[in-house]
């Protein structure tokens, strides 16, 4: 399989009034074509904007630095600002959380898809409404002659994620990330919308990168798994293998909260403690706060990532049972 | 479509505006007199049938004047206005849309502005530019920017943090084109409102450095100068000096009304 993007070293700062806040720190993944990369933790663990800064969209108090960004072969950090208006939307596009406030209030739901092919294709109008209503119609939307004239205040919010679906789709993206895409959504929709992304990867092989934090949604469509913590990456491994044998406490943390209604009517688990602020990082483990294994050496040192069996990474000291160990 | 609700304010103002214009319209083809026929024989004439308002020292037609003078201040209150949007609308949007400095710099530029008396500021610069309807056009334009500037740079400061403004980005839209295509339409109606509004201190600011004889020249006709002229044969002919100061009442009345009537459509409120 070809490598799409490969990433080393990522690293993303803030600048801010009580100094420079490390949002991310060193970070590493690699996507291949028709791949669907999962990245999962909790909240501001740092993973949309890890996903954010492979197209510039920090805002402007943000530091990026990296060993390498490569996509396509070509180096994303020193790209100039109008190749990277023309790799926005064509080979990289965006699918965001909330598709109700993602959306121009004030623009037509199909001239905003117009708008997407009119700033990447040369074709005319009439052509880039044939081809919104085509690609309306394929994400699953009914009577699109009346919907391309729609606002958006007139549309359900799983109408809008598949709108915003068909924007990102249009000009057949090489990567689309998608952020959360069904968190705002309700339960059935989000089987659909899911469903939906799984065929579009097939058809025209563009990669994700699945931003999540529901492992539950990451098993259904992920081949690989990258787990964030305080702006670490803590575990990485192909999906089967991360959610049957995790080796970070914090995975399998993650994997015991997920509510099992085969277990019945006991307490559900939670990971004990808190998450910590971006600006009281500890100084060894980022988890070493929250993990029942921590040691002394835990709190003082920084574990590095390990390659503990084939392609399964994990930032940990003492790693759970593991077959190969 | 739901009804929308104007509020009494809104018909008021729209039915003065309208007459208003009107009266400019049908100037542009037709007035009874030609306004500087001269007729000494007929001067300081009551209203009659021949001349409705009646006529002034020179014996000219009152109604013909007061015609021509509605062309002057519609075209005083449109050209200042414009200068006003246009240049406001590039500083705010580039102050609220960049931010940091330059939004700094831009923003206490217009602060210096408005530390002007927008009348004083006219007057000086008409005295030291000369005097004359273009220049009172520009200074009254000029007074009116910072205004038009704090407004779009607020909305822009509102809009941009949101997420679609990110998904524009996203997409590849360059700066300004999100600027112009996405943000500025939800700024579109508080500048409206202040065009209304502004346009009634423009009308107003005009007829007083007319009254002044430093705007309008004559014998080009317009309401403040007609005012000052009057003003000394207040006794001996009422009606001279009421005409003029009506319609610069209804003028001022009625753009307000209307700028009042429409922020009332867009207060979700009421």
């Amino acid at each position: 399989m070809n490598q799409l993007l490969d990433v080393k070293d990522l690293s993303i700062a803030f600048e801010t009034n009580e100094g420079l806040l490390k949002a991310v720190s060193n970070v590493s993944f690699q996507l291949h074509e028709n791949a669907i990369l999962g990245i999962v933790g909790e909240s501001g663990c740092g993973k949309s904007i890890t996903a954010m800064s492979l197209i510039n969209l920090l805002p402007s108090n943000a530091i990026v630095s990296s060993n390498q960004m490569l996509f396509n072969g070509m180096d994303l950090r020193s790209i100039d600002k109008n190749k990277l208006y023309e790799i926005r939307g064509k080979d990289i596009a965006i699918i965001f959380q909330e598709p109700m406030t993602s959306l121009n209030p004030l623009m037509k739901v199909g001239q905003q898809i117009t708008e997407m092919i009119r700033l990447h294709e040369n074709s005319t109008l009439k052509e880039a409404k044939q081809k919104t209503q085509w690609m309306m119609k394929k994400v699953g939307l009914s009577n699109v002659k009346k919907l391309y004239h729609s606002y958006t205040h007139e549309l359900s919010g799983g109408m809008l994620q598949r709108v915003m679906i068909a924007m990102a789709m249009i000009c057949q993206p090489k990567i689309l990330i998608a952020d959360e895409p069904t968190t705002a959504l309700d339960v059935t929709i989000q089987a659909q919308i899911l469903e939906l992304m799984k065929q579009l990867n097939k058809e025209n092989h563009t990669s994700i990168i699945f931003i999540s934090h529901d492992l539950g949604v990451i098993k259904e469509m992920c081949t690989e798994v990258m787990v964030m913590y305080l702006g670490y990456c803590v575990e990485k491994a192909d999906t089967s293998v991360l959610l049957k044998h995790p080796a970070h406490p914090y995975t399998y943390g993650l994997l015991q909260s997920i509510p099992n209604p085969k277990k019945g009517k006991s307490r559900l688990y939670a990971i004990p403690g808190r998450i910590l602020k971006l600006s009281e990082r500890p100084k060894g483990c980022p988890f070493c706060t929250r993990c029942k294994r921590a040691t002394e050496k835990c709190r003082t040192q920084l574990p590095e990532l390990q390659e503990i069996s084939t392609n399964h990474f994990v930032r940990c000291f003492y790693p759970l049972d593991h077959p190969q160990n | 479509m739901k009804k929308r609700k104007y509020s009494f304010n809104f018909y008021i103002g729209i039915v003065i505006v309208a007459f208003l214009l009107g009266i400019v319209i049908v100037s542009f083809f037709y007035t009874p007199y030609t306004v500087t026929q001269m007729n000494i024989g007929k001067k300081f004439l009551k209203p009659c049938w021949e001349h409705l308002l009646g006529t002034d020292h020179f014996g000219r037609d009152i109604l013909s004047r007061i015609m021509m003078g509605s062309q002057t201040a519609f075209q005083v209150g449109l050209i200042s206005i414009g200068i006003g949007l246009f240049f406001g609308i590039l500083i705010g949007s580039i102050a609220g849309y960049y931010g940091g400095i330059v939004d700094e710099i831009l923003m206490r530029i217009m602060d210096a502005v408005i530390a002007f008396p927008g009348l004083l500021f006219a007057l000086m610069f008409v005295a030291v530019l000369g005097q004359g309807i273009v220049n009172t056009m520009i200074a009254l334009g000029i007074m009116s920017i910072p205004q038009f500037a704090r407004i779009t740079r607020s909305g822009f400061l509102q809009v941009k943090p949101l997420k679609y403004i990110d998904m524009a980005k996203s997409i590849g839209v360059s700066n300004f084109r999100i600027m112009m295509v996405h943000i500025l339409p939800n700024v579109i109606s508080p500048l409206i409102v202040a065009c209304s509004m502004g346009f009634a201190s423009a009308v107003l600011a005009e007829a007083g450095l007319s009254y002044l004889g430093l705007g309008v020249q004559p014998p080009n006709p317009s309401w403040g100068r007609m005012l000052s002229e009057s003003q000394m044969y207040l006794l001996k002919a009422p009606t001279y000096s009421i005409v003029p100061g009506i319609f610069i009442t209804l003028s001022v009345l009625g753009f307000n009304l209307l700028g009042d009537g429409i922020s009332a459509i867009r207060d979700p409120r009421k």
